[in-house]
């Protein structure tokens, strides 16, 4: 039963948008006793004290459709246009380990991303840009984490650039595929397992620049949960990665560091400041108290986010614009470390070039002009936002306390926990939309009856032939290896899988033998079944 | 027509995104349809068979990857080639006018966009059904 809510009147429910009641304004008796400062323990304020002044967020525009020569236009151009690295997003028969040719890749090739059968495809990609040149190396790959990192580095090795001089920032999070994202290769298990071999590597090699995993709250969000449950089913998810990484000796502040929570940024301003605000000082607590973290890195948590794409709507498309403006400004107050900001065409295709650079300028615009990055925390203090930031907080142990009950985050997946919320939000949402209650501009008030359906924006479509040319790099690559070194590197893989190594090294040497994406995978699919074996409560 | 409409769903090909099928998967129940929901990529053929199986009225199809144009069709002629061409299919997902345009053209009973509303959907859902049960 919906408790009654408030409202303005002129009929604003007077709530945020997860649900926690407004007061008419806050003062000091709201938010007693918070004087901390960015950079101190436990980081509510920000993980440094100067923040953007010596480290600015870095804008990170997910990008890439089509073959290698499309990608590579794009990535040339935002780097060009001042994105802070090259992020690659690959197509679905890429993400899913399946090579272009593969029966499940037809009309998939190319289409949400580039498509990557090898690291031929990566080299052409790279072929002008040095990985030095574009410092930040990024892609989601989260059923496929160890195949990008051997992809990348592999690169990086036979460009001749040192693994110091530039970034490898994965998100590598195949846990949360299994609630609403649904790119998972293998059961939950290996997939877990897959995913530590890459933060492991990283963590014994030293590479501490590097981001092997970005651990997700965002397609919690995405899938219709609130604020509080993106933060909060994120944290229990990366307390398995913890304590995974944990059982296999590692120490702590080994590897911590390098995590970050992948989120978004949605619309609700002052709710997201504080969602941001809650979520660092719940991450410090947990690694100084529950893990024994001793290096402040270990508690200073990164926030890597996008901005909400299901905010955005088809209808009147150019106010999305606003949209983004306002999501992009709420992570700048909220203190993210890595912000993308999505096209105002999203809801209609893979953005045009003319989209994405306006999503560029609008970060552009907001440091440089509206200087929102100038000081730290500028909305610490601000009663309401200090009360909105202790509220969040201790819902969020609420959760945690839940999932730490039933065993954990793989139990919250499989016995469907997360899912319930995310199905349960989502429902909500759209029957609060078709009620009226939640407003949504441009479609269901303030609705301008002349305009037809798609506003005079042309939806961005890739090339037909896109499909059929990668088909035949392939069939040409295949060709032009050597099939005795292949077969001995997938055997090598193969054995280290089965005995339950890291399987980064072998896994590169495939990788160099130019073994295809779906080689590999076919490889890890062998030794450790496929997502079909894992039984899920939906 | 004594019974509920009975509704298959499945998001054929490789896209993941479950939302919108939850959501209309839940709409359509609570308006009174039967709904049986196959799951993530589920080829076409499986989805012919599955809906001829379960005796359906409407299949519906959920797609975001914009590979649409090469699986609503598959679709359609696995449907075809198993005796289920009287079986109406609608789609929904990340499609583009002109191509909705042409899948309509090619037989699909309706296409749904971002921001229908639920009662769009259940109201074309229920018209497609009706339309087959008059044929028959």
């Amino acid at each position: 039963m919906k408790r009654e809510v408030p409202r303005s009147k002129d009929g604003r429910l007077l709530q945020s948008e997860s649900g926690i009641q407004l007061k008419p304004f806050y003062e000091a008796t709201d938010a007693p006793g918070h004087s901390d400062r960015p950079g101190d323990y436990p980081f509510t304020r920000g993980i440094s004290p100067d923040m953007y002044r010596s480290e600015m967020w870095h804008i990170d525009m997910y990008a890439g459709f089509g073959n290698a020569e499309e990608a590579r236009a794009r990535y040339e151009f935002l780097l060009e246009q001042g994105a802070s690295g090259v992020n690659i997003a690959m197509d679905l028969p890429t993400q899913l380990g399946y090579d272009s040719d593969h029966e499940l890749a037809k009309g998939e090739v190319g289409r949400v991303g580039l498509a990557v059968d090898s690291l031929q495809d990566l080299q052409d990609v790279f072929q002008n840009t040095r990985l030095d040149q574009a410092k930040i190396v990024f892609t989601v790959a989260n059923g496929i984490g160890p195949l990008a990192l051997a992809w990348f580095m592999t690169v990086g090795d036979k460009q001749g650039v040192r693994r110091e001089d530039y970034v490898i920032h994965l998100q590598n999070d195949p846990l949360k595929e299994y609630t609403g994202r649904g790119a998972y290769v293998l059961p939950l298990d290996p997939s877990l397992k897959l995913a530590c071999d890459v933060i492991e590597f990283a963590a014994r090699k030293g590479y501490r620049h590097w981001k092997p995993v970005g651990i997700c709250g965002s397609q919690f969000r995405w899938g219709g949960s609130n604020a509080v449950q993106e933060v909060a089913f994120g944290l229990c998810e990366a307390i398995t990665y913890i304590e995974t990484l944990l059982a296999r000796g590692l120490d702590v502040d080994s590897f911590a560091p390098m995590l970050e929570l992948h989120l978004t940024t949605d619309i609700d301003l002052f709710e997201e400041v504080a969602k941001f605000r809650a979520v660092r000082r719940v991450w410090a607590r947990l690694l100084k108290e529950r893990y024994g973290a001793r290096d402040p890195a270990s508690c200073q948590l990164k926030i890597s986010l996008y901005t909400a794409g299901y905010r955005l709507t088809k209808q009147e498309p150019l106010n999305n614009s606003v949209r983004i403006t306002v999501q992009a400004l709420a992570a700048i107050l909220g203190g993210a470390q890595h912000i993308g900001t999505l096209s105002i065409d999203e809801a209609l295709s893979t953005p045009s070039e003319e989209s994405v650079r306006l999503a560029l300028r609008t970060q552009q615009i907001l440091a440089h002009e509206a200087r929102v990055g100038h000081v730290a925390d500028p909305l610490g203090g601000s009663f309401m936002v200090e009360s909105l930031t202790n509220a969040v907080e201790e819902q969020i142990w609420v959760y945690i306390k839940e999932v730490d009950a039933m065993g954990g985050a793989l139990q919250a997946i499989r016995n469907g926990y997360f899912q319930r919320y995310v199905d349960d939000g989502a429902y909500q949402h759209e029957k609060d939309v078709e009620s009226g209650d939640r407003v949504v501009v441009g479609l269901n008030r303030f609705v301008d009856r002349r305009l037809i359906a798609n506003s005079g924006i042309k939806p961005f479509k890739i090339r037909p032939q896109v499909e059929e040319r990668q088909i035949e790099r392939l069939k040409a690559l295949r060709a032009s290896r050597n099939p005795v070194e292949v077969g001995a590197a997938l055997k090598a893989l193969r054995d280290s899988a089965r005995k339950g190594e890291n399987v980064i090294e072998p896994l590169t040497r495939a990788v160099s033998a130019y073994a295809t994406c779906g080689e590999i995978y076919d490889v890890f699919r062998e030794v450790h079944g496929t997502y079909k074996d894992e039984k899920i409560t939906l | 027509m004594g019974h509920p409409i009975k509704v298959l769903l499945a998001k054929p090909g490789l896209d993941g995104h479950s939302r919108g099928v939850h959501v209309v998967n839940r709409a359509l129940v609570d308006a009174g349809m039967e709904v049986v929901y196959l799951g993530l990529r589920k080829e076409p053929a499986e989805i012919a068979r599955a809906a001829i199986e379960e005796d359906v009225d409407v299949v519906g199809l959920s797609i975001l990857s914009g590979a649409h144009m090469q699986l609503v069709p598959a679709t359609l002629k696995a449907l075809a080639e198993m005796g289920g061409a009287d079986i109406p299919v609608v789609v929904g997902g990340v499609i583009p006018e002109d191509d909705a345009e042409e899948l309509v053209r090619m037989g699909v009973a309706a296409a749904f966009h971002p921001g229908d509303t639920l009662l769009r959907v259940v109201e074309g859902v229920r018209t497609a059904a009706a339309r087959r049960h008059a044929e028959r």
